[in-house]
């Protein structure tokens, strides 16, 4: 049996301890429907509302602002399309950039077809993305900016901050929509500006099939899915109980140790660019991104050899997105870096739960997979 | 269209296939007499999947779905009207031919044809009896159990009954062109063998499962392959190693060309079938196949060596290959691609190229260490 070594997490991770414990709870004991009236509704609708504070005490927003979904896309297809819908009459331009994730791209691609303008500003060669080129972008008629905090395949940190207070000052109404998928429990996540914005559960030791939005209280959005009135008629279906206790068990743990994972990634990430050394390779991931994502290439090599060499030998990682299977990388062709640098990359990305050996491990199956090429 | 003495050998194989095709979909009794093959489905014996099955069999012409009647004028003529309702619905010429293998029956030949043709007029006024060459040719049986009436044929899978002309090696890719390939040849009678070639972890599990579907669907008409994967990653480094970039692909032809020979022999097949076009791509040129060929002591067949692209696409949508074949597992990792590789290699630089390396043992190991996989 080979040793597992799982450094794919911006994938998705191992669901932690805590997190299976409350789903098992949840699914076991409190089964009930959060909506009944009965004891076991009031238990399962306590679970639940004790997963919703969790979400809320990390983002520093209240509890009645959490929205529970069914993952990041569906709260980045709410966000969009109910965020346009409630400003079409003020304007149909959209700014967003060319590195968001499929789940923007995709969803401003169907407003596009819809009629909406929509302006997709380019990152810098190196990955980042300088707040100026999106306040350049913005119009008098923008009435929605949506961008990553952090990006899913390089881990460039975006400036939304700047970008959002940016858009406040040009177009007051316009609304601000933060994906912070890759960012949320790594990162503080900064609210000031943000009226929306998207979590997913599985990213940090969640469930899969959980994700919430956090839209900002007295904005007032139509629901893209409509039924029973559930979360306050934002999201109708019967609430994903362990799913969503998962994600408030996953969501305090993580909380509590972010300092101490940001230090933890960062020395896995330093630690492994010094093991690379005689390798040759180049790093994708710009200054200052998130330590728990790192994008190299490895020329002349090719990714998916790569991937299935190191697979072989029970190391985990991606090339571009996981999502991505078998395509170029669309972030990393908006930055227009060279086919051989696109088609040799690869994605570490660590959790909390990695170690140093873990990396070591992975440099030496590294070194004996480029001997391929 | 086989004429002679012969027929038979071919008629009776057909009716083999025609049994083992239709075995795994049910009970059905087949029996033939006079160049027609008579299927007849037990109780609860499906009838659209055999019609699918049979239409895929080389050696078939066309293929009709008959009507089964009570055996007695009255029921033929009833079932008859029934039957051709929708046939007849437009204008028409048409002339009922019949047969009798059952002699007792009160009518002869003639006079059932003459008796259901004057009912089917009298039904459907608009029609024009015609002898020589109608728009619907009603055939009768008198059967032993019961008579059958039939009309309208679609074509069958034409072509000669697999097996008839021998057996070849069909080198096959996960492309879009091999599958055509041994499609072409097995219509013309020849069972199929089938070598890959596999370049693990260069190229994936994915890559090699597509060739395995691929296989299974050319099955389907011409029945059982054996897929040998022979793998290939080692022979392709040492190429890279010791060859220069420009003559990478066809030395590697050359390695195929020569492996397949080999298993070929082992498995009885006395050809060698290709997916090549005359001038596709660099190792497809006239000058490129002819130094692939200088390994071959066995006939090398490259039914598509006249063919376009496009042609060759419609072929294999016809025959369900096309979807599989663009799936986007590579057959051949880029690696080894070489950038600009020679469209006319000359062949005493590929001799002296091939000295590098231990050809023979290669050749001999990726043999010996060669899967088979049935399917069918």
């Amino acid at each position: 049996m080979r040793e597992l070594i799982y450094l794919d997490n911006a994938s998705t991770t191992r669901v932690c301890e805590a997190a299976a414990a409350a789903a098992a709870e949840a699914m076991r004991a409190c089964y009930g429907n959060p909506s009944s009236l009965h004891f076991m509704g009031a238990e399962a609708r306590r679970l639940l509302e004790g997963a919703r504070g969790e979400l809320a005490l990390a983002l520093g927003a209240a509890p009645d602002e959490i929205f529970f979904t069914s993952g990041g896309s569906e709260s980045t297809n709410t966000a969009i399309l109910a965020g346009a819908a409630k400003n079409a009459f003020r304007g149909r331009h959209i700014v967003s950039t060319q590195i968001e994730h499929d789940a923007t791209l995709k969803t401003l691609n169907y407003l596009k077809n819809q009629g909406w303008e929509i302006t997709l500003v380019p990152p810098e060669r190196d990955g980042s993305l300088p707040a100026e080129r999106i306040a350049e972008a913005l119009r008098e008629d923008t009435s929605l900016l949506c961008m990553m905090a952090v990006n899913n395949e390089t881990g460039a940190t975006m400036p939304y901050e700047a970008a959002a207070a940016e858009l406040k000052r040009k177009c007051p109404q316009a609304l601000f929509y933060l994906d912070a998928v890759q960012a949320f429990c790594k990162l503080p996540v900064n609210l000031k500006n943000v009226d929306m914005l998207g979590v997913s559960a599985h990213k940090i030791g969640g469930m899969k099939g959980c994700g919430a939005l956090y839209v900002r209280a007295g904005l007032k959005l139509q629901p893209l899915i409509h039924g029973g009135e559930q979360e306050r008629g934002m999201r109708s279906g019967t609430e994903g109980v362990p799913q969503a206790a998962a994600f408030g068990a996953a969501c305090r743990e993580a909380r509590a140790g972010m300092d101490e994972n940001f230090r933890r990634a960062e020395k896995l990430r330093a630690l492994l660019l010094a093991s690379l050394e005689g390798i040759k390779y180049t790093v994708n991931s710009p200054e200052n991104s998130s330590p728990y994502i790192i994008n190299l290439s490895f020329p002349p090599a090719r990714s998916e050899v790569l991937i299935r060499v190191l697979s072989d030998s029970g190391v985990c990682v991606s090339g571009g997105s996981a999502c991505a299977r078998g395509r170029q990388s669309h972030v990393l062709k908006a930055m227009r870096l060279p086919g051989e640098r696109i088609d040799s990359a690869l994605r570490v990305s660590f959790s909390p739960e990695n170690s140093e050996e873990d990396v070591a491990r992975f440099c030496a199956a590294l070194r004996q997979a480029l001997t391929l090429f | 269209m086989l004429k002679g003495l012969n027929r038979y050998i071919f008629e009776e194989k057909l009716v083999t296939t025609v049994r083992r095709r239709l075995k795994p979909l049910g009970e059905y009794s087949v029996s033939s007499s006079q160049s027609i093959i008579y299927v007849e489905p037990a109780e609860g014996a499906p009838l659209e999947p055999a019609l699918a099955a049979a239409k895929k069999i080389f050696g078939i012409v066309s293929v009709s779905r008959a009507a089964v009647c009570e055996k007695t004028p009255e029921g033929i003529m009833r079932v008859a009207g029934e039957y051709l309702r929708e046939t007849f619905s437009q204008p028409r010429t048409f002339k009922v031919e019949a047969r009798r293998a059952d002699k007792r029956f009160p009518l002869t030949s003639p006079q059932i044809g003459a008796e259901v043709g004057g009912y089917l007029h009298d039904m459907y006024p608009h029609l024009t009896p015609k002898m020589d060459d109608p728009d619907v040719l009603v055939r009768v049986e008198v059967r032993e159990k019961y008579a059958f009436v039939s009309a309208g044929r679609t074509p069958g899978a034409g072509g000669i009954p697999t097996g008839t002309a021998g057996r070849a090696m069909l080198l096959l890719s996960g492309g879009i062109d091999s599958p055509v390939a041994g499609y072409m040849m097995a219509k013309r009678g020849l069972e199929l063998g089938a070598v890959h070639f596999f370049s693990y972890p260069y190229t994936s599990m994915e890559a090699k499962q597509k060739v395995l579907d691929l296989a299974e669907i050319l099955a389907g008409y011409c029945g059982k392959i054996t897929v040998s994967v022979v793998p290939f990653t080692e022979i392709q480094t040492a190429i890279r190693a010791n060859c220069s970039e420009d003559y990478f692909t066809i030395i590697m032809r050359r390695m195929m060309m020569r492996i397949a020979q080999q298993v070929a022999e082992r498995q009885n097949c006395s050809a060698l079938i290709t997916g090549e076009s005359l001038g596709q791509v660099a190792s497809q040129t006239l000058q490129s196949l002819c130094v692939t060929d200088a390994v071959c002591e066995m006939p090398v067949f490259r039914p598509l060596i006249g063919m376009d692209k496009d042609e060759i696409v419609t072929v294999s949508q016809k025959i369900g290959t096309f979807e599989t074949s663009i799936l986007p597992y590579e057959d051949c990792c880029t690696v080894f691609t070489p950038k600009h590789p020679q469209t006319k290699p000359r062949p005493e630089n590929v001799l002296k190229q091939e000295e590098a390396l231990d050809v023979e043992t290669l050749v001999n190991k990726a043999v010996e260490n060669t899967e088979r996989i049935t399917l069918g």
